[in-house]
């Protein structure tokens, strides 16, 4: 697809240039018959596939570079250019092979900028070629009411077609209605189409000259030129160069038929010329007169051309042998012809002897052809393509700014949580000293009542509950009076044989409601604490 | 455009192939018509025929007469004036303006004013009287 876009596109211009040509040939060599060969050519190359591509080297594009990104490798061995992933350099990107996927991300669909065109192309393609088939329907409905000539008009028709030695000619009938005469040869066989009403206003001679102009374009095959333009028309309905070239072919067409006329009746020029004037004054008949700012001023130059030509202009009706040699060569010389940007001339022979050379530590490759040393163009383009697509696959940052927001916020959040729990931990630090100097001063109490100064050494039993888990919770002890101790929860006595061995203290789980609190408490103490420290701490002295 | 109201009425398709009929049989019941053109229709075929038929009487193409209980429908303007006009219509269109790959027309020139005329007149007269000093009698 996206080749038939191109070779289409190029056709087109080709074409353009062609018709300028033509314009300018057909200005110095005025000759009807010429000027419809050449004219005829702009055509056919429209819808003439390209056979032989032609760089053009003054057409060059610049010589490419290429940086391939550090996290990159190139793997030299494979037969094309295979872009790796370094992992050691960029552990972050997966390897990805990416000559492959920009292989699928082309030749799977067209690329982004060609499908509108394209679509927009072939709506108006199928849109004219659907006006068309209509019209053609149409008028075929209302050729089946067309009568066949009889009388003069069959009379003279037969006596033209001997006189220009046809062997057989086409049907000559009479239709209604306000028409031109015309030839019809869009059917099984073409038919030369007079109206009724226009039969009256001529004489026999005028009558001749314009059956046989419509003979001459039979004759001359000008009704296969039709579908030729049809369906360039339809290819290419958007090309100022097809109407242009089809208006000319059309004028060039007549101005044969007017030759041929001329020159097979003598002295017919003013008879002609005035049936043609007969012809217009019919068909303007009934038309509003329009006014006179309105009035076909391109129509009426046209016919002033046509009637001079006729009037004075030479008899030859076909081509001379050096205008059929001149056609000739245009025909060939431009026909086949495909222009392209030089580098890309050769790129069937080239692709896959690509030669990768490290540039002096930069992580950079330079590109070039392994023979005479000019770039590859399509692995350059390649190349291009695939790196895009791979800084695009690899790139993580910026970030859309919504999430960028959200990141933020939420490491502020993180670091207010940290402050909040180291100021916890000070908080269960200084409780747990608290603790210990408790413990230390009723140690100090106990050695005092073992060994105390009343010498008698005070029986003294300490009866612990154990939890199932083998702490203890609760310490009675027993003597005169029996006293209970709550052991904190944070301290876990270890006990042996039922003595005491040690105390550990631990940071106690908190229940979710205790730390609840103890960060209500907290955040109160961070409001008084903010509160307390002046707004403005600089003072302005 | 003033002078488009003496030309006959364009048709569509579907009036265009009832007209075609009456042209053809001369006269013919709704009935008769719907059965010509829709060999197997119903009713909404029946009331197709009929509303063309409508169409065609408004635009003064067909006039009804009562006949036995029935109305019997018969083209009042001639086959020629619509094909004249529908082929006009449709070359104009085709041949005469800027589409025209489908014809090979004698002339374009449409349109042209009796001044005009008159001026291109001139203009062979005079080519014809340099090229032929003695002027031949028209």
């Amino acid at each position: 697809m996206t080749d038939l876009l191109e070779i289409a596109l190029s056709n087109a211009a080709m074409a353009t240039a062609l018709a300028v040509l033509a314009a300018v040939v057909c200005r110095v060599y005025r000759r009807s018959a010429f000027a419809h060969g050449v004219w005829l050519v702009v055509l056919v190359k429209l819808v003439t596939p390209p056979l032989v591509t032609v760089p053009l080297p003054w057409f060059a594009e610049p010589a490419d570079e290429v940086v391939v990104p550090a996290f990159l490798m190139l793997d030299r061995a494979a037969p094309a250019v295979n872009l790796l992933v370094d992992q050691a350099r960029n552990p972050a990107v997966e390897p990805f092979d990416a000559v492959a996927a920009e292989d699928a991300a082309t030749h799977g669909s067209l690329s982004s900028w060609k499908l509108p065109i394209v679509i927009v192309w072939l709506t108006g393609s199928v849109c004219v070629l659907a006006w068309m088939a209509r019209s053609i329907v149409r008028f075929r409905r209302l050729l089946r009411f067309a009568r066949p000539a009889e009388g003069v008009v069959e009379e003279i028709t037969a006596e033209l077609a001997r006189r220009l030695k046809l062997a057989r000619h086409p049907e000559v009938c009479l239709v209604p209605g306000t028409v031109s005469p015309m030839l019809w040869g869009l059917g099984a066989r073409p038919r030369v189409l007079l109206p009724v009403e226009l039969l009256p206003r001529l004489d026999r001679e005028q009558l001749r000259t314009i059956i046989l102009h419509e003979l001459a374009h039979w004759q001359r095959r000008d009704h296969w030129v039709r579908p030729l333009e049809m369906v360039v028309t339809a290819l290419y309905w958007w090309h100022p160069a097809v109407w242009w070239a089809r208006a000319e072919l059309r004028e060039a067409e007549e101005q044969c038929c007017d030759a041929w006329v001329i020159a097979t009746i003598e002295g017919a020029e003013r008879a002609y010329a005035l049936a043609l004037l007969e012809t217009v004054a019919f068909l303007s008949r009934t038309r509003v007169p329009l006014p006179v700012s309105a009035s076909g001023i391109g129509q009426v130059s046209h016919l002033r051309r046509r009637l001079t030509m006729i009037m004075t202009g030479h008899k030859r009706r076909s081509l001379t042998w050096a205008g059929c040699a001149a056609l000739l060569a245009i025909g060939l010389l431009a026909l086949p012809l495909l222009p392209i940007r030089a580098q890309q001339a050769d790129k069937k022979e080239l692709r896959g002897v690509i030669n990768l050379q490290v540039d002096g530590g930069a992580g950079s490759f330079e590109i070039l052809l392994g023979g005479d040393g000019a770039p590859d163009k399509e692995a350059i383009e390649l190349l291009k393509r695939a790196l895009k697509l791979l800084a695009e696959k690899q790139q993580v940052k910026p970030l859309p700014n919504k999430q960028a927001k959200a990141q933020r916020e939420e490491a502020e959040n993180l670091v207010q949580a940290v402050g909040m729990l180291e100021a916890q931990a000070a908080e269960q630090r200084r409780k747990l000293a608290e603790t210990q100097a408790k413990l230390a001063r009723a140690r100090e109490r106990l050695a005092q009542l073992k060994g105390g100064p009343g010498g008698g050494a005070m029986p003294m039993h300490l009866e612990l509950k154990l939890a199932p888990d083998g702490t203890a919770k609760k310490a009675i002890i027993l003597g005169t009076p029996a006293k209970k101790i709550e052991i904190p929860r944070n301290l876990i006595l270890k006990i042996v044989d039922g003595k005491i061995t040690g105390i550990d203290a631990r940071k106690a789980a908190p229940s979710p409601d205790e730390l609840r609190a103890r960060l209500d408490r907290l955040l109160r103490e961070v409001e008084e604490l903010r509160r307390a420290i002046p707004a403005n701490p600089t003072p302005k002295q | 455009m003033a002078g488009r109201e003496q030309l006959p009425p364009r048709v569509t398709d579907g009036e265009w192939a009832v007209l075609q009929l009456l042209w053809e049989r001369g006269s013919a019941s709704i009935r008769e018509l719907a059965r010509a053109l829709y060999p197997s229709g119903g009713a909404s075929e029946y009331a197709t025929v009929h509303k063309f038929l409508e169409r065609l009487e408004g635009k003064g193409c067909v006039r009804r007469q009562r006949r036995g209980g029935v109305y019997l429908f018969k083209a009042s303007v001639a086959r020629d004036d619509i094909i004249g006009r529908e082929l006009t219509a449709l070359v104009d269109k085709m041949g005469g303006g800027s589409l025209q790959p489908l014809l090979t027309n004698l002339v374009r020139a449409k349109g042209i004013t009796t001044d005009e005329l008159r001026d291109l007149l001139k203009l062979v007269d005079d080519l014809d009287a340099r090229k032929r000093p003695r002027k031949p009698t028209v």
